[in-house]
């Protein structure tokens, strides 16, 4: 009785769906004409779209950057945990701000901080370095590195929220008694920090790595709008594109399709570990 | 090791603590205090002197009037909407669910359980062609109580994994209490389960709260008219009627419309701040 309401709405909308997507993986479906049924067509011809290919290679270069994800913000919630003054403090409510702001909002304002007349360049010629004045977002290398750095910028804070929330649980007798028998702060950190943190750690990468091949849509759009060209597509933008702008919804969920056995495969852990927790 | 270089040790360590904060936090304020002050200048004004300081707030009232006329002001009525909306089903499906799979056993609560949890891994992605033809072949497309009814459903899994883990931390004695003093399931779940759930129903709202608010993908392609838009994609669309008759985009009214759109996402953040951090602690700690 205290879920039916919601079970009735969760298989309305997310698990017929489910199956409708994966059916309509296997047909041609457009907004103009009813699914026919085509078989793997859709699956074949994603191999032989090297537009795909670029798009699931660009979600896998973000992944390698999840380390940066994970361990920037665990160093600097450790520093922030140890010493404690009013400058660490004001650090920590600091750097929950960019936490409080859109996908969106960060995408805008950023895109318009990188625009060849943007702050940014004014800035760099201002200071004497002209050279580094560049086409920020016409650049074919630069796109992807500019759209983890904003990525980084958006989420370090939450995650080192995360991290300082779990250090707080760690018994303040271990660092005590590490200090008594001599360990400095980076052999704490080792032994102490990281083995506590162990399934915290983990669960901060499946979360980074889930986020690599499911939360790229709002930086592409607003950011780089897939260029230049066609440099920084990922798989949910060109997901996007092929059902909203080219209505090929068929051929849409067949990589809704793909998205959702990558994904799968991170949850899977994540799951594991949630269930080991409670 | 001598007391001085003890002492010169520890001040150099302080110190680069210091410059580290100060880093940060220059790093996490700087842009949002640029988009802030350049709100409020006009658009040459931007353009020939991007860092100074505005001279006055003369220009922000006719941006206003620009903006209500591109209809963010809606938008963020919209929004509101939205969010109280998805943020009360929300609350009154996962308390009940995390309610009933804590303290009520029933045969294959379990299973039902754990597969809710699945559903987490479900990227929206996967599902959005198939819910959007739906929804728009029953003209429910633009339709503020139908996304409000999505985003509290795709926010079920994590809702309800947070609110039974809460409840699994309340002693069972006190549900067994009342229920032998002869009160009901509905009872307890009214008169117990909600006012001793509040930290975590409070936490789960403002996690609600940011993750509707921000929302860009579903929203931008369920409500697309001018009446039903929704502010982040309300933001996202505001790039294109910035357009200054063709010339330069006039950032300033961009500016403009994310710092109107701000004061309601910053309102809530600084009241929750600790109850964000605490949020944290239930909802990644735990799980």
């Amino acid at each position: 009785m205290y879920i039916a309401v919601p079970m009735v709405l969760v298989i309305a909308i997310i698990i017929v769906p489910f199956g409708q997507a994966i059916y309509y993986s296997f047909t041609k479906f457009s907004a103009m004409s009813p699914p026919v049924w085509v078989g793997l067509h859709n699956y074949v011809k994603l191999l032989d779209t090297p537009l795909f290919l670029s798009s699931i290679k660009n979600n896998a270069l973000i992944a390698l950057a999840s380390p940066l994800f994970v361990f920037l913000p665990l160093v600097l919630a450790a520093i922030l945990f140890r010493y404690r003054d009013g400058w660490t403090t004001t650090a920590r409510m600091t750097v929950l701000l960019p936490y409080a702001l859109s996908m969106t909002v960060v995408g805008v304002m950023f895109r318009s901080f990188l625009w060849t007349k943007g702050p940014l360049n004014e800035l760099l010629t201002s200071i004497g370095l002209e050279r580094f004045a560049l086409d920020w977002l016409g650049d074919q290398t630069l796109g992807l590195v500019i759209i983890i750095g904003v990525a980084l910028w958006k989420d370090f804070g939450w995650y080192v929220m995360v991290y300082i929330a779990g250090l707080s649980t760690i018994s303040r007798d271990l660092f005590d008694s590490a200090r008594v028998d001599g360990a400095n702060a980076i052999q704490q950190f080792v032994h102490i920090i990281v083995p506590g943190l162990n399934a915290i750690i983990v669960l901060v990468t499946t979360l980074v790595l889930i986020a690599d091949f499911r939360a790229m849509f709002d930086y592409v759009f607003n950011l780089t709008r897939g260029g230049p060209g066609y440099a920084t597509y990922t798989v949910e933008f060109l997901l996007y594109r092929e059902a909203f702008n080219f209505f090929r919804f068929g051929f849409a969920c067949s990589l809704g399709v793909v998205m959702f056995v990558i994904i799968f495969g991170f949850s899977f852990f994540q799951i594991r570990i949630m269930s080991r927790n409670v | 090791m001598d007391p001085a270089t003890a002492l010169t040790r520890i001040i150099s360590v302080r110190m680069l603590v210091v410059v580290l904060c100060l880093f940060l936090i220059v790093v996490c304020v700087a842009p949002v205090l640029f988009v802030v002050l350049n709100a409020a200048k006009t658009s040459d004004q931007y353009w020939t002197s991007k860092f100074s300081l505005p001279s006055d707030f003369r220009h922000f009232p006719e941006k206003i009037t620009k903006l209500v006329e591109v209809g963010i002001i809606r938008q963020i009525r919209n929004t509101v909407v939205v969010a109280a909306l998805g943020i009360t089903l929300s609350f009154l499906f996962t308390s009940m669910a995390g309610f009933a799979f804590s303290k009520l056993r029933f045969p294959g609560s379990a299973v039902i359980f754990w597969s809710i949890i699945g559903l987490l891994a479900m990227p929206t992605q996967l599902l959005i062609v198939p819910l959007y033809v739906m929804f728009s072949r029953l003209y429910l497309e633009n339709n503020l109580v139908t996304i409000a009814v999505i985003y509290a459903t795709f926010s079920f899994s994590f809702g309800t994994f947070l609110m039974r883990g809460f409840y699994l931390g309340i002693p069972n004695e006190i549900i067994d209490s009342a229920m032998l003093d002869g009160a009901g399931s509905l009872r307890v779940y009214v008169s117990l389960m909600i006012p001793l759930g509040m930290p975590a129903i409070i936490t789960l709202a403002v996690l609600n709260f940011f993750g509707f608010w921000n929302e860009l993908f579903v929203s931008f392609i369920f409500n697309h008219t001018r009446e039903s838009r929704l502010i982040t994609s309300g933001i996202a669309m505001l790039q294109v009627s910035a357009r200054d008759s063709g010339r330069l985009t006039d950032w300033t009214l961009i500016y403009a419309g994310i710092v109107v759109s701000l004061v309601i996402p910053f309102t809530v953040y600084f009241v929750f701040q600790r109850r964000l951090a605490t949020g944290i602690t239930l909802g990644a700690v735990k799980g």
